[in-house]
């Protein structure tokens, strides 16, 4: 419980900061809208070439690719935010401060991490409003809003431990800003195989296999499958995508929380969380 | 009644891995063999020239970086298995005060979050952050931006912060530094203030030598990553006794006076310029009372007299060159 206040402190402190300067929300609203208008235009684009490949989803690929992007956009700044948080704090010099607080970073992360959650949610909830009423985004009508939420809380959950993981290079290989290798390469492999932009049928055979490896791939299916099928937790693609993603989201979480804790223990055994090498 | 140790460390080494390629790694020795017990209550100065290893020796004692041998326990905790609870039992202030404000919180709400942060009580967060704030005369400021104050007032916003957990333990790296005369001159009396009024033990890094001198009982010089000298203030000046020295004005010595006076095997050095006699001794007082009788004696008139008692920064220069007091 002290954990968690200690947490949410730190996701209060941005609230603030929002408060000072809203501008950087009315931006982040503009950008998410801009990169969500631009794909819907190619979709729009290519609906009628498209149409075929995408029979399981009643051959809609405009509602296809803005449904995959706006949980693509939101679950790409999870993935990051670990790292960048260090890097911040570390850049800052506020994060030797952090640790000697008995809360620690875990406290700084998991606030972090609740203020990005619910900050983009905010933001993406709105853009799918306003695809579905404004852009008339087809969403079946018998959607389970608890089937998108399971998927959704999955899906940001692993996202959230795959950054945890990648943060832990920020004391193992000691990259110390810019990009870190392991969500660099997630991010690339899941823009070019989890089918957030085409169907990964259209992906060689050869090379399809990656696919299988990338989270985004099950959670981007599972949550279009719910909301333009309106399929339920109990349809058996569904449940077994499910069971794929509570897997990924144990294994990332829990991998990501012993390497970073080594990572801070590895650090403390060197040059310190607050020094460069 | 026996002094209790807060802290005890014994022949604690710390390196630190410096890059100078893309994979190649050089060893830098911030800690060598430091060992160091420090009071309950007591004021400790560590001194040293910037890369001596004051703050290295800081951070190892409080629980934030480990140190690669050595043993030692800060409030009965092991260093190396309890750093958590050492970092929880211990406050610590950057050298900066702007590491650990934001800018985006009033003076009072910056530490209403680190209230937080710090786990203190819904119930006594209030009465605390108000008791700091009087503490250290933050009140009239507690709704000014930490950017619209002085350096001063946002060094004691730092300290006000670690003061809001009443730890035992409070490190100060260098708690002065980049602030002018009176903001410093402010800083100290507070300072004593805490250590007084909460029995907090500060242990301070500085290189300002005064500072040292007029906060600290005890002093460690560290150089190199070593601690070349340790003990009361008092006591490391007695320990230079050997060298001490004093000046007597007087007209008309004649060369003859002067050898008589270096005759005498207390006098290391003994010369005559300006009208005036400089005696450098290993023996002060017998060779004061020595050198008036024997003035008075040869009818010298005495004008001024002062021995020329060692400052700490004196201490200080002649053990960092000359190496450890033996």
């Amino acid at each position: 419980m002290k954990f968690l206040k200690s947490a949410l402190s730190f996701t209060k402190l941005e609230f603030k900061a929002l408060k000072f300067y809203p501008s950087s929300f009315v931006l982040s609203v503009i950008q998410s809208f801009v990169n969500m208008g631009i794909w819907l235009f190619v979709s729009l684009f290519l609906k009628q070439y498209a149409k075929n490949a995408l029979s399981g989803y009643n051959g809609d690929f405009v509602s296809y690719m803005v449904i995959g992007v706006i949980f693509f956009q939101n679950a790409g700044s999870i993935l990051t935010l670990p790292f960048q948080s260090l890097s911040t704090a570390f850049w800052d010099k506020r994060l030797e401060i952090y640790n000697s607080s008995g809360s620690g970073i875990w406290a700084f992360l998991t606030g972090k991490f609740i203020w990005t959650f619910v900050y983009n949610l905010i933001i993406q909830l709105g853009i799918l409003i306003f695809a579905i009423f404004v852009i008339g985004i087809k969403v079946n009508s018998s959607i389970s809003i608890v089937s998108v939420i399971v998927f959704y809380l999955l899906f940001i959950l692993t996202c959230f431990g795959i950054g945890l993981i990648g943060a832990s290079n920020f004391f193992y290989l000691e990259v110390k800003q810019g990009r870190e290798p392991i969500t660099w390469l997630i991010d690339v492999l899941a823009r070019i195989f989890s089918g957030v932009y085409y169907p990964i049928t259209v992906i060689p055979i050869s090379i399809r296999f990656i696919s299988y490896f990338i989270p985004h791939t099950y959670a981007l299916q599972g949550i279009r499958l719910i909301m333009m099928n309106g399929y339920t937790l109990s349809n058996p693609n569904i449940l077994r995508y499910t069971c794929i993603m509570m897997i990924f989201c144990v294994v990332t979480v829990f991998l990501g929380i012993i390497l970073l804790n080594r990572a801070l223990i590895k650090a403390q055994r060197g040059n310190g969380v607050g020094m460069v090498v | 009644m026996a002094v209790e140790n807060i802290i005890e460390i014994n022949n604690i080494v710390k390196n630190y891995r410096i890059r100078k390629g893309l994979f190649k790694f050089e060893n830098f020795k911030a800690l060598d063999g430091v060992s160091l017990s420090i009071r309950r209550g007591e004021i400790f100065g560590l001194l040293g020239t910037n890369g001596a290893g004051k703050t290295t020796l800081i951070k190892v004692m409080a629980g934030l970086l480990q140190a690669d041998c050595g043993t030692g326990t800060i409030l009965g905790f092991d260093i190396y298995n309890d750093h958590k609870k050492i970092r929880a039992n211990v406050s610590l202030v950057a050298p900066t005060a702007d590491v650990g404000t934001d800018n985006n919180l009033t003076v009072r709400q910056n530490l209403e979050f680190w209230a937080v942060v710090y786990n203190l009580q819904k119930e006594k967060r209030e009465k605390r952050i108000n008791d700091v704030l009087n503490f250290l005369d933050l009140k009239e400021y507690e709704n000014f931006w930490p950017i619209s104050i002085s350096a001063g007032m946002r060094q004691k916003l730092a300290i006000a912060r670690s003061l809001l957990v009443q730890n035992p333990i409070l490190f100060l790296d260098e708690p002065t530094v980049k602030l002018d005369a009176k903001g410093a001159q402010s800083i100290r009396e507070f300072i004593r203030k805490i250590n007084k009024e909460f029995n907090t033990t500060i242990i301070l890094t500085t290189h300002y030598i005064f500072e040292a001198e007029e906060l600290c009982e005890r002093v460690a010089i560290m150089d190199k990553g070593k601690i070349i000298s340790c003990d009361f203030v008092d006591n490391l000046r007695n320990n230079l006794q050997k060298y001490d020295s004093f000046t007597i004005e007087c007209d008309n010595l004649s060369t003859e006076i002067i050898e008589k006076i270096k005759f005498n095997k207390n006098v290391l050095e003994c010369t005559y310029e300006n009208r005036a006699l400089h005696i450098t001794t290993d023996k002060l007082e017998n060779i004061l009372n020595f050198t008036v009788s024997f003035l008075r004696k040869e009818n010298i008139d005495i004008h001024s007299m002062e021995t020329n008692e060692y400052t700490l920064e004196d201490i200080f220069i002649k053990i960092t060159t000359e190496g450890e007091i033996k």
